[in-house]
């Protein structure tokens, strides 16, 4: 799991310390220096365990916490166009097996002037700002982007034969089951016509988010980048903690995750157990000693929704 | 030329009452070096011809009888199995076509299956460009086979090679240089820094385009195919330069690095060096075939590991249509 | 308190081929002692042809890219002078041209005759150095240093044409322009060729026509010459870079025009040590020799014949980097020997012991002492102002002296009685041996490290490489940055511990990437960690008989073929510095290479980044070499114990040690 480029002769502290000074340079964009850690470890204080298994758990967990920079999340979502155009390409050539790429080419195209890409949330919420960079990335027409209140008239026209919803992260997926129920715009749409495609388009997703959403909703979804459970910090399967210290970790990162969430977030949104975020946001389905602010030194902020928690 | 990926359980349901004409292969000590003629058994799709590399490396690596059990996993006769030397690509090339009498055939039109899944690259790289270049082939069918997983070394890192026998160019993609222009090298960034670094050393570019394979076969691998590459990420401007490419789609690899070369064409002869992920490295063949002016360069090991990974995971099929 | 902003890290561009010509001139730092070459014979712009070898980084590649036309023009208008006389002011036009590995190997393979491709490289280069020419005569024109007219220049290129051809090209527009796509198409025309070369069987290079070796590379210049009146008794200098990179025929093929060569024309070969395969050209019983065709300059000795110029070259250049960063710029943090934070010996010492609660070296001192029933001299032995002094007692203790004897020396030493023979000793013993020391406390002091730092000691495992001195700042500026910026903003320093885990970053990624050296890298690795093994026994030797080892010393002669390869590539590579062969203790005997491990690789072993002392013990034998460098683990294991096994020492042997001396790094 971990990186070593120091000789044994440093102790392991050290050599976490490296690891993470290299993250931030190469992948972290920066965001953070020696004494943002220090800081932020200087937030144990030895309240579940000793202060110094505290404080080395949670540089264990730094040292392994994924994070997407501006140029990633910019590429994912190019990606993504491209994940989407593969699966419309695949069932084209399902129905017409011996036909030519070229035809299948022709016959995305087509299909695509029939396409409606939009958001999920409010504007300037996250899902919105990765919409934007998606067109950008992927030189779209702005005729393809719509307000979904615009959309129902646009399908009584017969413009419009799918909607493609564009979001940067499914955690739970809840935030996706309630967009599809309670939203006006797509009740409206599901309503005008039944014949419609809903594609649900996401950058980073994870599993148990996946199936929620596409047992409860019409959605197909389409990810960039999967999280198995494996991905969960302390999961049996978790490739981030060894067996050997999951417990004593999920203890602290527990115990101070209730005081500065609550019992049910303790661990992330609905104890997501996420170790995931983002140049644009951190998501709450990582743990909260990661990114919580109530009295509490952040290593990597989070900018919250001030409506609702969402995952 | 255009390009479509699919998995190839969708491949081979649609395709189960089409005969494959040519199938070619060849043997590691891995699980996934027969996933796919296993997979065109279960179809009953018939195969006119096969030809499975036994690389003599290869086979002395294996446990007594091990060439005994992929003569039966192929199910191969003497006359189906290509003995070769894995880094005379040029000798197993000749004798390739010598076996299939392809100097008097015409299989432009043929249906052919490659599997580049424990192909060294260099091999599939120059059995390609003989396909679509020499014998005109207007479409081609790769597959690749994913690992379950990798070995990794006991530090954290992971071994596919060791040492560095000498960095040369690929045979066939030497390029054409102009040599009133600078150098830029474009690494597709694999786990091995270090050849990444001999490659640097061997050709001393001007510019370096690092590509990182992303999204990657696991979300940590861009991490870690980053941190391994760090002697050459650390020069800031190869840093600003670095691209991203999908691990498993060659297409995409292609189109970056068609990005790449209208960018810096004018200026500089291009060099790539396909250090990432199989499909990324056929994106690159892809890309090379349909720009002469390019050169390929390759950090030959001293010995490449036969078991670098165990199982499999999934399958993917690459079309290629040359239109 | 500084803020979080990014600040550039000014030693992360270093590798002068990612530089481009702006960048070599802004960083270019002459060597002074390049001045004094001349003093040796050696004309760098001379007529006859050079040799620079030297070690990746040394600086070679930034020295002849220097000297070309390009930059030379670039510095010629930077200094604000007329163009126009850019002509009559120089001596020399340089031509660079970086021979490619990779591509140079595929011009074999056996689909073609090798007699063929022997002549398609010779035509290949002829053409490559054409266009060379013809892009250096573009680029004069261009920047208005060369003014012809169209009529002339149509003559030149007419008459080159003559060079190779009978035929009469019925042309209008002949210009350089012209002459340099007629070339390059004929190179492309090669080029196709190589690639067609992998794919078919039985193919033949068609091409008209077939320039032999020298026509133009000879033949060019020469017309110029007669031509232009701004060219007469000008030496045109072909720079061939990275010769290590051609084949064995290909050697061949340009040292016979180095052994031939014409003037105006002149080459400088950028190689690293050992690059040269062969010395022998095309004719048979013919082959270069040293000084009669060509003078040789070895960088890594160069640069460090003075330490003293060596070191202030790398002020110069350090100095020229962090000016490139404002705010170190704004706060006068441009002097690299005042922001690496330096420790003495003694400092050091006392650190190291005042951070541990139990003195160890004392209690050993105690053992020794009670095992003489003089437990009670313990106290006349402390001296706690300096542990060294304590630890060159223990170490007398450890020879067999006396501690009243010990008592006596040390007393005379503090109270400074110069006059007496036991205070000459004493100090002798302590200067020499000070650092060892050091090195045995700190080893008793685990886990605290030695510290690696200062700009002497950076200066000192750089081991005469440019690149690994900068790569040291590199790595101790990164760990500053990060882990410490107040200090480097604000106070313009960088801690000890940070530089010493640099320089340690910097030897582990020297060692990963031996083992990726063509051909030999496994063996070498294997080398280098077995010595690190054998030095670092050595070195904790509580009798100290091999004060500071990092060098061996073997009869090459006895070694076979194959492990002389082996060993010749390391030195190639930077990873053992071949020096001076010892005089053999006998006349009759056979003197013996020394090679010393280079001192970026101290870090990774805790080694003292000296060269010290001489005793049988660091003389390998030719067996005892193949199996460190080619045999399993036991037998590895086996030599090294038979190499750092402990053995009887008489007192009088320290005396030899004392006394005799080779010595190397002080």
């Amino acid at each position: 799991m971990m990186q070593s480029f120091i000789n044994d002769g440093r102790d392991e502290q050290s050599i976490i310390m490296h690891h993470i000074m290299q993250c931030s340079q190469y992948i972290w964009e920066n965001r953070i220096y020696g004494n943002n850690v220090g800081m932020w470890l200087d937030n144990f204080k030895g309240t579940f365990s000793s202060q110094d298994t505290e404080k080395k758990i949670a540089l264990s967990l730094l040292s392994e916490f994924l994070y997407y920079n501006e140029k990633e999340i910019r590429y994912l979502c190019r990606n993504l166009y491209s994940l989407f155009k593969q699966k419309i390409i695949g069932g084209y050539l399902s129905q017409n097996p011996t036909a030519h790429l070229s035809d299948a080419e022709a016959y995305f195209n087509g299909y695509l002037t029939s396409c409606r890409f939009s958001d999920m949330g409010e504007p300037g919420e996250s899902s919105g700002y990765i919409l934007y960079t998606f067109r950008q990335e992927n030189n779209l027409p702005l005729t393809l982007f719509r307000q979904k209140s615009d959309l129902p008239t646009a399908i009584k026209q017969k413009e419009v034969e799918s909607l493609i919803v564009i979001d940067d992260f499914l955690g739970s997926g809840d935030t996706a089951v309630r967009f599809w129920d309670d939203d006006p715009s797509i009740q409206k749409l599901r309503g005008s016509d039944p014949t419609i495609d809903f594609y649900y388009l996401v950058l980073l997703a994870m599993e148990q988010g996946i199936r929620n959403v596409e047992d409860n909703t019409d959605f197909c979804v389409i990810p960039a980048q999967i999280f198995s459970g494996r991905y969960r910090v302390f999961s049996d399967k978790s490739i981030i903690l060894p067996e050997d210290i999951r417990s004593v970790a999920k203890d602290i990162c527990k115990g101070y995750g209730e005081i500065l969430e609550d019992e049910i977030h303790a661990l992330g949104y609905k104890n997501s157990q996420a170790l995931i975020g983002m140049h644009h946001n951190i998501p709450n389905n990582t743990l909260p000693i990661i990114w919580s602010k109530n009295g509490w030194h952040p290593i990597f902020p989070r900018t919250t929704k001030v409506y609702r928690m969402d995952g | 030329m255009l390009g479509y990926m699919e998995a190839a359980k969708e491949f081979f349901f649609r395709n189960s009452a089409v005969d494959m004409d040519l199938f070619i292969a060849s043997i590691s000590g891995e699980e996934r070096c027969y996933r796919v003629w296993n997979m065109l058994n279960e179809r009953d799709m018939t195969v006119n011809q096969k030809i499975i590399f036994y690389f003599e490396e290869v086979i002395r690596s294996l446990e007594s009888g091990g060439e005994q059990k992929y003569d039966e996993l192929f199910n191969v006769n003497e006359k189906e199995k290509m003995h070769s030397i894995l880094y005379d690509e040029i000798s197993g090339l000749a004798a390739l076509e010598e076996c299939l009498n392809l100097d008097d055939r015409d299989i432009s039109n043929s249906k052919i299956l490659l599997d580049i899944s424990t192909m060294t690259k260099p091999y599939f790289f120059i059995i390609i460009q003989y396909l679509i270049n020499e014998k005109k082939c207007t479409s081609l069918h790769l597959a690749y086979t994913e690992p379950q997983s990798y070995y990794q070394l006991q530090e954290g890192g992971y071994l596919f090679t060791r040492g560095t026998s000498r960095s040369s160019n690929i045979p066939a993609y030497s390029g054409m240089k102009d040599v009133s222009k600078k150098t830029a090298l474009v690494i597709l960034l694999g786990f091995e820094g270090e050849r990444s670094s001999e490659v640097v050393r061997s050709v001393d570019p001007d510019v370096t385009i690092p590509v990182n394979g992303f999204p990657a076969y696991m979300p940590k691998f861009k991490d870690i195919s980053l941190l391994q590459n760090e002697e050459i990420l650390k020069e800031p401007e190869t840093l600003y330069n670095l691209r991203y490419a999908p691990a498993k789609d060659p297409f995409e690899t292609k189109i970056v690095l068609e990005e790449i070369y209208a960018e810096y064409r004018d200026h500089y002869n291009i060099c790539i060096s396909p250090l990432g992920t199989k499909p990324m490295a056929l994106g690159a063949c892809l890309f090379a075939l349909k720009h002469p002016d390019v050169s390929v360069i390759y950090p030959y090991p001293r010995e490449y590991n036969f078991k670098s990974s165990e199982r499999y995971s999934d399958t993917w099929i690459y079309h290629v249509e040359i239109i | 308190m500084t803020e979080n902003y990014k600040i550039r890290n000014p030693f992360a561009d270093f590798n002068a081929s990612l530089m481009d010509e702006d960048d070599i001139l802004k960083y270019w730092t002459e060597p002074q002692v390049l001045f004094e070459l001349q003093a040796i014979g050696v004309d760098l712009t001379g007529p006859n042809p050079v040799v620079l070898m030297g070690g990746r980084g040394t600086g070679k590649t930034m020295l002849l890219k220097y000297m070309s036309n390009e930059i030379q023009i670039k510095q010629f208008i930077k200094e604000d002078l007329n163009v126009e006389e850019f002509l009559q002011n120089i001596e020399y036009l340089a031509i660079y041209y970086r021979f490619d590995g990779p591509s140079l190997s595929s011009f074999s393979n056996r689909n073609v005759p090798e007699v063929a491709w022997n002549v398609i490289f010779e035509h290949y280069f002829e053409l490559i150095i054409g266009q060379k020419y013809m892009l250096m005569l573009q680029n004069l024109k261009k920047n208005g240093c060369l003014e012809i007219a169209p009529t002339d220049e149509e003559k030149i290129v007419s008459r080159i044409f003559e060079l190779f051809s009978e035929s009469q090209m019925d042309r209008d527009n002949y210009n350089f322009t012209f002459l340099f796509e007629w070339l390059q198409n004929k190179q492309h025309e090669v080029d196709k060729f190589v690639n067609m070369a992998a794919l078919r069987r039985n193919i033949e290079f068609q091409s008209e026509p077939i320039i032999p070796s020298g026509k133009l590379i000879f033949g060019i210049p020469k017309l110029l010459e007669e031509s232009l009146s701004n060219f007469k008794h000008k030496n045109i200098l072909i720079m061939l870079d990275e010769y290590e990179n051609l084949t064995e025929y290909q050697q061949k093929i340009i040292n016979t025009l180095i052994k031939h060569t014409k003037r105006p024309v002149s080459f400088r070969i950028g190689t690293r040590i050992n690059g040269f395969i062969t010395y022998d050209t095309l004719n048979e019983d013919e082959f270069l020799m040293e000084d009669a065709d060509y003078r040789k300059i070895l960088f890594e000795d160069i640069l460090t014949s003075s330490k003293k110029e060596y070191k202030q070259l790398l002020k110069k250049i350090t100095e020229k980097r962090l000016n490139e960063i404002p705010i170190l710029e704004r706060n006068g943090f441009t002097d690299i020997e005042k922001i690496l934070e330096s420790v003495t010996n003694e400092d050091e010492a006392l650190q190291i012991v005042n951070k541990s609660s139990s003195k160890r070296h004392i209690q050993e001192m105690k053992n020794i002492l009670k095992q003489k029933s003089a437990e009670s001299m313990l106290p006349t032995l402390l001296y706690h102002e300096n542990p060294l002094i304590e630890m060159l007692n223990l170490l007398l203790l450890r020879r067999g002296e006396t501690p009243e004897k010990i008592k006596d020396m040390m007393k005379k030493y503090l109270e400074s009685e110069k006059e007496s023979e036991d205070y000459k000793k004493y100090k002798y013993l302590y200067e020499k041996n000070k650092l060892a020391l050091l090195f045995q406390l700190v080893s008793s002091y685990r886990p605290q490290k030695k510290s690696y730092a200062g700009f002497d000691m950076f200066a000192m495992l750089s081991s005469g490489i440019i690149r690994n001195f900068l790569e040291l700042c590199y790595q101790s500026f990164n760990l500053g940055l990060f882990f410490d910026r107040n200090r480097l903003l604000d106070e313009g320093e960088i801690s000890l511990e940070h530089q010493t885990d640099g320089a340690v970053i910097r030897a582990e990624k020297f060692f990963e990437t031996i083992e990726r050296i063509p051909t030999y890298g496994n063996e070498i690795k294997s080398l280098v960690q077995r010595l690190g093994a054998i030095f670092y026994s050595w070195q904790m030797d509580p009798r100290l008989k091999e004060p500071e080892p990092t060098y061996f010393s073997v009869d090459t002669t006895s070694l076979s073929v194959e492990d002389r390869k082996i060993l010749d590539a390391a030195v190639q590579w930077s990873v053992l510095q071949k020096k001076k062969p010892m005089k053999s203790r006998s006349p009759i005997m056979p003197r013996r290479d020394v090679y010393v491990l280079n001192r970026i690789l101290a870090p990774k072993f805790s080694l003292s980044y000296r060269t010290r002392g001489r005793t049988s013990e660091s003389e390998f034998s030719s067996k005892d070499i193949h199996i460190l460098m080619c045999g399993s683990e036991d037998d590895a294991n086996r030599v090294i114990r038979g190499l750092t096994g402990e053995k009887e020492r008489h007192r009088d042997q320290m005396e030899l040690w004392d006394y005799e001396g080779f010595e190397n790094g002080d």
